[in-house]
């Protein structure tokens, strides 16, 4: 009996140290180590830290952060890349703009990367998305709130309007973000803007690493994009990071 | 032999003459090199030439290299080929622009080139650059203003560049000043120059006026000389036809101005005596402090703004390097530079520095020594800022130590600041990490909870338009309170005909059919006070359908006769009386709706 307790004891000491062991690692202890080697000077230790970071959660101030370290290390484009990413997750963190027209101004491109601005520049777009359903279901109570309850909701109709208007501009600012998000980085060296999605297709002009363009949309394993000149071609996948690639 | 025959045979003897001439000179290649024109007037356009006799073939040749002579990097070719009583002579020409950058006796030396496998050699060209005639010199020259010196290491010196240009001269081209010398750096030349109209020596001058901002950047002897392109509009002297149909016939010649050359010479800022708040001010400024308060809270932050006025080298100054105060949490400024003028010689420069203090205990902001030198008095001048008294409260909050991470307090700060001197700090907080990354609005559950939202939205409105009509509908809110009593009285009638007792049937048939029909009335009936007849005539007014009115009037004969003569159906007719009695109620229900 005791032995089989002892064995029992033993395989249950063996399973938590095997669980521990895959255990996933905790983000803020990654983010924590990540800050420390940062603050150590350590910019690739710290770099690999907010990496890990960003394979477990996506915020705002973790890219900043990973921005900061590529920035730390000349890496303008990918820092700038971060950076727009920090600032679309939270247009109200002003250091992510700042930074970002930072890297932008160290690429000589401060004219051509993109910011946002009237009502997007207030919040995310999950919270505007918010905003807009709350005020959806307000402006449909304040205007329809006779045909539920018996009583009558004092400036219902001004309340109705209130919430229209917050609807529409909600729905601006949603509209604002998803073209923002439309952005990318050129991330190869040199980059040729092809006439058509083809690999022998002639180059129109060329892109540098860190260039900012819009995408347009995707054809045969190519991104149709823009350039912030307004010249339009194709560029393979493998060439850029999209905004909106997650 | 008829031409057409001939065409071959000529064509083959072309071939052999030519071919034959080039044998010929590949044997004997010459080489002559000449300068035109020749002497060549300082500040004009000059051509160097060389030329092969004998060959079709041009060597790689490199642009000559010759002190006082500026090559165009381009070289100009061309080829002529004669032929004279059989004889076949071929020339290639290779030349060069260049300008004469200083004057006398020059030389370009010769040289020897390969060319089919024959050395050839070019032989060297010996030409006068004398000076601009006085005639040409009139008609444009550069002019450069500098102020008298002496002159320190990283001083702003304010000069003046102008072009003039006679009135009668059309100026068709010109390109910026280049400076020469490798002692100073100046600002950049404004694409559009002030003009301004000017007469010099009794002669109408059209002026383009450059200010810039001269630094000297390392010290001892120093020259100075800008040069500038230009091209002229030139009547030809020796036009025939000048008159002829008002034709005036002009060309366009090329020169490079020259200024007078400025020596002087650099000193280095004194090495001795230099005070430790020097931070590279050269110049007249005046230094002052502004605080934001003088009430001060342990951990709230407060800006302290050092700012310089006057005139010097704005761009190359440093921010004051405040000495480590103890108690005091200092961040890097922030830098703003208002200009009086364009060059930027003159305005005031601000630094605004963030200070936490970290101590209730503190008294004052401690004094702050700055340093300037005066380059007009040769000598440093430190202007004290003395120390400004202050009161401190203690704070409710705990202090942070995150000497990397940007204090919240200074959020304000970095709101104002549009892009930063340098990168802004990390983030002590990872903040809220999402998994998805998405928009809120393309997310299952956020579809799912605003469909619940529009359930409970119709379910309230459907139970609110029931209780409305129940309100407003009579005959609907009759049918609705009757229906449960029908259910019942329905179970009741099946249970009763199960198990053979007549009277509840009968009774619940009665009561079924009474309900039913009261609801096809067109009047407000109480449906107990309904007799068969009643009923039938109702039934009659309603136009309920045959198969239906008959049933009815059976099943209510049969109640009539079990309630007035006693006469009880059996066990199974009463069963399948309770069948009919459903659908009846069931279709009366309908046909009432």
């Amino acid at each position: 009996m005791n032995r089989l307790l002892l064995s029992l004891c033993v395989l249950l000491c063996a399973l938590q140290a095997l669980a521990a062991d895959k255990a996933e690692p905790d983000p803020q202890e990654l983010f924590m180590r990540g800050n420390i080697a940062y603050g150590n000077k350590e910019f690739s230790k710290a770099e690999n830290a907010y990496r890990q970071v960003l394979e477990l959660g996506h915020s705002a101030e973790v890219h900043y952060n990973l921005g900061n370290c590529l920035a730390q290390q000349n890496q303008w484009s990918e820092a700038a890349y971060h950076y727009m990413k920090a600032y679309s997750l939270k247009p109200s963190f002003e250091p992510a703009r700042a930074n970002l027209l930072l890297a932008a101004q160290k690429m000589g491109l401060e004219r051509d990367y993109p910011t946002l601005s009237g009502p997007a520049n207030l919040l995310s777009e999950t919270k505007w998305t918010l905003v807009a359903a709350v005020s959806f279901w307000l402006g449909l109570i304040f205007f329809f709130h006779r045909d539920f309850v018996r009583f009558t909701l004092p400036f219902g109709k001004t309340l109705g309007t209130i919430s229209t208007v917050v609807l529409l501009v909600s729905i601006f600012a949603i509209i604002q973000h998803q073209l923002f998000k439309d952005w990318a980085v050129v991330s190869a060296p040199v980059v040729s803007l092809r006439v058509a999605p083809a690999d022998q297709s002639p180059g129109e002009s060329v892109l540098i690493k860190g260039d900012p363009i819009r995408v347009l949309g995707e054809q045969a394993g190519f991104y149709h994009v823009m350039t912030a000149g307004g010249d339009e071609g194709f560029i393979l996948q493998s060439e850029i990071h999209p905004l909106a690639n997650d | 032999m008829n031409v057409v025959h001939r065409i071959p045979f000529l064509l083959a003897c072309l071939l052999t003459f030519q071919t034959a001439g080039q044998n010929l000179a590949a044997e004997g290649i010459e080489a002559r090199a000449s300068v035109n024109p020749s002497p060549v007037m300082a500040g004009t356009l000059a051509e160097y030439v060389v030329t092969f006799e004998g060959t079709s073939r041009i060597p790689e040749l490199l642009k000559p290299q010759v002190d006082g002579l500026e090559f165009s990097d381009q070289m100009g070719t061309s080829s002529f080929t004669r032929i004279v009583n059989g004889r076949t002579s071929i020339r290639t020409q290779a030349s060069w622009g260049f300008r004469p950058t200083s004057q006398g006796t020059l030389t370009i030396p010769a040289r020897v080139v390969r060319i089919d496998g024959q050395e050839v050699r070019i032989p060297a060209v010996t030409f006068r650059v004398i000076p601009m005639d006085e005639e040409t010199r009139q008609r444009a020259f550069l002019r450069v203003d500098i102020p008298d010196g002496p002159f320190y290491v990283g001083e702003a010196i304010p000069i003046r560049v102008g072009l003039f240009a006679r009135d009668d001269v059309n100026l068709t081209n010109i390109a910026f000043p280049e400076s020469e010398g490798d002692a100073f750096i100046h600002t950049e030349f404004d694409n559009n120059p002030p003009r301004t109209r000017t007469r010099i020596e009794g002669r109408l001058y059209e002026a383009f006026v450059w200010d810039l901002v001269l630094t000297p950047i390392k010290t001892g002897p120093a020259t100075l000389q800008f040069r500038q392109n230009i091209s002229l509009q030139v009547s030809d002297p020796n036009d025939r036809f000048p008159s002829l149909f008002s034709l005036n016939r002009s060309r366009s010649e090329s020169y490079t101005l020259a200024s007078q050359p400025f020596e002087t010479e650099i000193l280095p800022l004194p090495g001795t005596n230099q005070p430790d708040s020097f931070q590279d001010a050269i110049g007249h400024f005046e230094v002052a402090a502004a605080l934001s308060t003088r009430e001060l809270q342990v951990g709230e932050p407060i800006t302290l703004t050092l700012s310089l006025s006057g005139s010097g080298n704005f761009d190359r100054i440093s921010p004051p390097s405040l000495p480590a105060w103890d108690n005091w949490r200092i961040y890097p400024p922030k830098v703003d530079f208002v200009p009086e003028d364009e060059a930027g010689l003159r305005g005031e420069k601000s630094f605004e520095y963030i200070l936490i203090p970290q101590d209730s205990a503190i008294t004052e902001i401690p004094e702050i020594r700055y340093a300037t030198f005066d380059p007009a008095s040769g000598s440093y001048e430190t202007t004290v800022l003395e120390a400004e008294p202050v009161t401190v409260k203690p704070s409710e909050k705990p202090l942070q130590e995150a000497p990397v991470f940007a204090p919240s307090a200074s959020a304000e700060a970095e709101k104002d600041s549009i892009v930063p001197d340098s990168l802004l700090p990390i983030r002590p907080d990872s903040g809220t990490l999402r998994t998805a990354m998405g928009a809120l609005w393309k997310t299952v559950p956020f579809w799912i909870g605003n469909g619940l939202f529009a359930l409970l939205f119709l379910g309230t409105w459907q139970i609110r338009q029931r209780r409305r009509r129940l309100s407003e509908d009579d005959r609907f809110a009759r049918r609705h309170s009757a229906e449960r009593k029908i259910r019942k009285a329905l179970a009741q009638a099946r249970e009763a005909a199960n198990q053979g007792d007549a009277e509840t049937f009968y009774e619940s048939v009665r009561f079924i059919l009474q309900e039913r029909i009261s609801h096809l009335s067109k009047r407000r009936v109480e449906a107990k006070t309904l007799v068969t007849s009643d009923c039938i005539a109702i039934l009659q007014d309603a136009q309920v359908p045959d198969n239906l009115h008959e049933t009815c009037h059976k099943l209510l004969n049969a109640a009539d006769a079990f309630t007035f003569a006693g006469i009880a159906a059996h066990k199974e007719n009463l069963l399948q009386m309770a069948d009919e009695v459903a659908s009846a109620a069931t279709a009366l229900n309908r046909h009432a709706k």
